[in-house]
């Protein structure tokens, strides 16, 4: 028994036959799936990294017990109203557009005759649904220590390991934080939540929540109003006081990272698209005369579609998988940022299964093109 | 059986009609050989591109192995072209990455099964003296190897009707004689076999010659 002709066994031996005009392709094809996975990788570890930076600039959204006056608040009179730390929670739980939330309780006082705001921080919570988990709060302070601000610690000539008293209690001073240059960051001295609400004697009270505004997705207009709404429908009577500038600040350098990423990822696909277009033109052009043989064969033309459709898929899978393994294994040595995020497995399974369906997209018009052909003038063209 | 009743075939070139045939009419029936004389410009390869169903007629109508093409479909013709016709050209157009026996299977490709095609065209190969040529690819074959490879090609589903344009062109005498007596086995077996030439064919006897010029039969 002889082995029949089919078109897997066809494609092979067109791929044989051209060689460097299929590896090219291939090539052009690795190309550009490596550099969108390298993108893929740049892009999280830029925003990874503005991430942390933005956090270090601190948080960017405070929220008040309903009824606070915001004008005693600047003025450091946090004498006003407070709220339930289930609070906290509550906008864990949600969807909100914020993160990173820290329950507070703080209030002025006098220590040998010294002005400081003692405040007391809860372990930071992040949302339930968040895909990071919490970062630890830069003040993490244990019970019975306490992190003094640095003109705090000027002021009552305090040192890592000395004592103050508080209220009537003796506090370790764990460490004191490098000065901010800022009122009244530098004269907080800070405590354990539970410690600081023992001693004010207002359990399960929280009378301001700092957050970190930073899920509003990029294309957002009105971001101060979109981030209102959302806290807003979990608690409907807290006061929402966004710090504008940082929080412009940071949607805008989130926003310019997202648009990068896009406009780079559009122009490595426009570049290879035009690429294995021009490409399969040329391949398609060159196998005209056998084209209008395989028409004056009675091959119906989706079978002749099939031929170079197949090789596309072909080298697009193929290349498409060599191109993510290589962006994979190159990323490291091309992202800048001190924290190399890699390309997640779904962006690169996604980048494996649409290039493929890409390149034949873009490979079909010359191809259909070829088939619309008159072949009584491709086979004459041939002769001449 | 091929018929062609007042057929006429216009088509345009640099603006200008080219009237490529006019008021064509003959028949020929199963187990004949027509031969279709005619010099260059004459309308010969419009007449076969015609009878294969590759264009339409402007004007006429035309009957092959018992299929009217007027208005069939692209898809319908490649049909019949597929189970029915088969045509071989002057210029073999054979596929160069393909293996003579690998060309000689191509019109399998248009059937949904293959059946004993590989048996069948080892046996053409034998019949066509290609045995030993059945692993090599076009450019390592001589244009008599290549005019037969065609030939087995076309042969190769039993046409009810083969169309051979200018066969031996590009042939020495002897592969030319080689090239017809298999046209002419073609025809004992049933087949309705349309030769065009510009050439004179000496070596086989057709049952109809009809002369051709400048589109009109004469």
């Amino acid at each position: 028994m002889h082995r029949n002709l089919t078109l897997p066994r066809m494609i092979g031996r067109e791929i044989q036959r051209s060689k460097w005009s299929t590896l090219l392709c291939f090539c052009i094809v690795v190309l550009a799936t490596s550099l969108l996975a390298i993108m893929i990788a740049v892009g999280r570890s830029s925003v990874d990294a503005t991430r942390v930076q933005m956090k270090d600039m601190g948080f960017n959204l405070l929220i008040t017990p309903p009824g606070a006056d915001m004008a005693q608040y600047q003025a450091l009179n946090f004498d006003g109203p407070d709220m339930p730390e289930s609070y906290v929670d509550q906008l864990a739980a949600s969807t909100v557009l914020a993160q990173h939330f820290v329950g507070k309780y703080q209030k002025t006082i006098q220590v040998e005759g010294k002005t400081i705001v003692l405040t007391g921080l809860r372990p930071e919570e992040s949302q339930a649904n968040a895909f990071r988990k919490p970062m630890p709060t830069a003040y993490d302070v244990p019970p019975g220590k306490v992190l003094a601000g640095a003109a705090a610690a000027k002021a009552l000539d305090l040192a890592p390991g000395s004592q103050v008293t508080l209220l009537g209690k003796p506090f370790e001073v764990a460490d004191v934080i490098e000065p901010k240059g800022a009122i009244p960051e530098d004269i907080r001295v800070f405590a354990h939540l539970g410690d600081v609400q023992a001693l004010l004697g207002v359990s399960g009270r929280v009378n301001a929540i700092d957050a970190l505004a930073c899920m509003c997705p990029v294309d957002t207009k009105d971001i101060l109003n979109a981030l209102e709404q959302s806290i807003r429908a979990v608690l409907p009577d807290v006061g929402v006081q966004p710090y504008r500038d940082i929080l412009l600040a940071r949607h805008e350098q989130r926003g310019m990272l997202y648009r990068l990423q896009l406009a780079t990822v559009a122009i490595v696909i426009a570049g290879a698209a035009t690429a294995i277009w021009g490409l399969t033109y040329l391949n398609v052009r060159n196998r005209r005369s056998e084209i209008g043989v395989f028409r004056a064969l009675g091959i119906p033309g989706g079978r002749i579609a099939g031929l170079f459709i197949a090789k596309i898929a072909l080298y697009s899978l193929a290349g498409g998988l060599a191109g993510c393994v290589l962006g994979y294994f190159l990323a490291p040595s091309i992202v800048v940022t001190e924290r190399v995020l890699l390309p997640d497995i779904g962006s690169l399974a996604l980048i494996a299964v649409a290039t493929p369906l890409v390149a034949v997209l873009f490979g079909l018009p010359p191809i259909v093109a070829g088939l619309l052909q008159d072949p009584v003038d491709v086979l004459r063209e041939a002769a001449a | 059986m091929i018929q062609f009743d007042g057929v006429s075939k216009q088509f345009r070139k640099d603006k200008a009609v080219v009237r490529a045939l006019e008021d064509v009419t003959f028949q020929v029936e199963p187990g004949q050989m027509a031969l279709v004389r005619g010099p260059s410009g004459s309308g010969k390869t419009t007449l076969i591109n015609l009878a294969a169903g590759l264009t339409h007629a402007s004007r006429g109508s035309i009957r092959v192995a018992g299929t009217c093409l007027d208005g069939l479909s692209l898809r319908e013709r490649a049909a019949l072209r597929a189970r029915e016709v088969a045509v071989v050209f002057q210029l073999f157009h054979l596929v160069p990455y393909l293996t003579a026996l690998e060309n000689i299977l191509l019109p399998t490709l248009a059937l949904a099964k293959a059946g004993n095609a590989p048996d069948r065209a080892r046996e053409l190969l034998a019949e066509l003296g290609l045995e030993s040529r059945a692993s090599h690819y076009p450019d390592e074959l001589s244009a008599g190897e290549r005019q037969r490879c065609a030939l087995a090609r076309a042969l190769l589903n039993n046409p009810a009707v083969v169309l051979a344009d200018e066969p031996t062109g590009n042939l020495d005498p002897a592969s030319a004689d080689t090239v017809l007596a298999h046209l002419d086995r073609a025809r004992k077996r049933g087949a309705t076999v349309l030769l065009v030439s510009h050439q004179p064919v000496d070596s086989i006897r057709p049952d109809v010659t009809f002369d051709l010029r400048e589109g009109r039969l004469i």
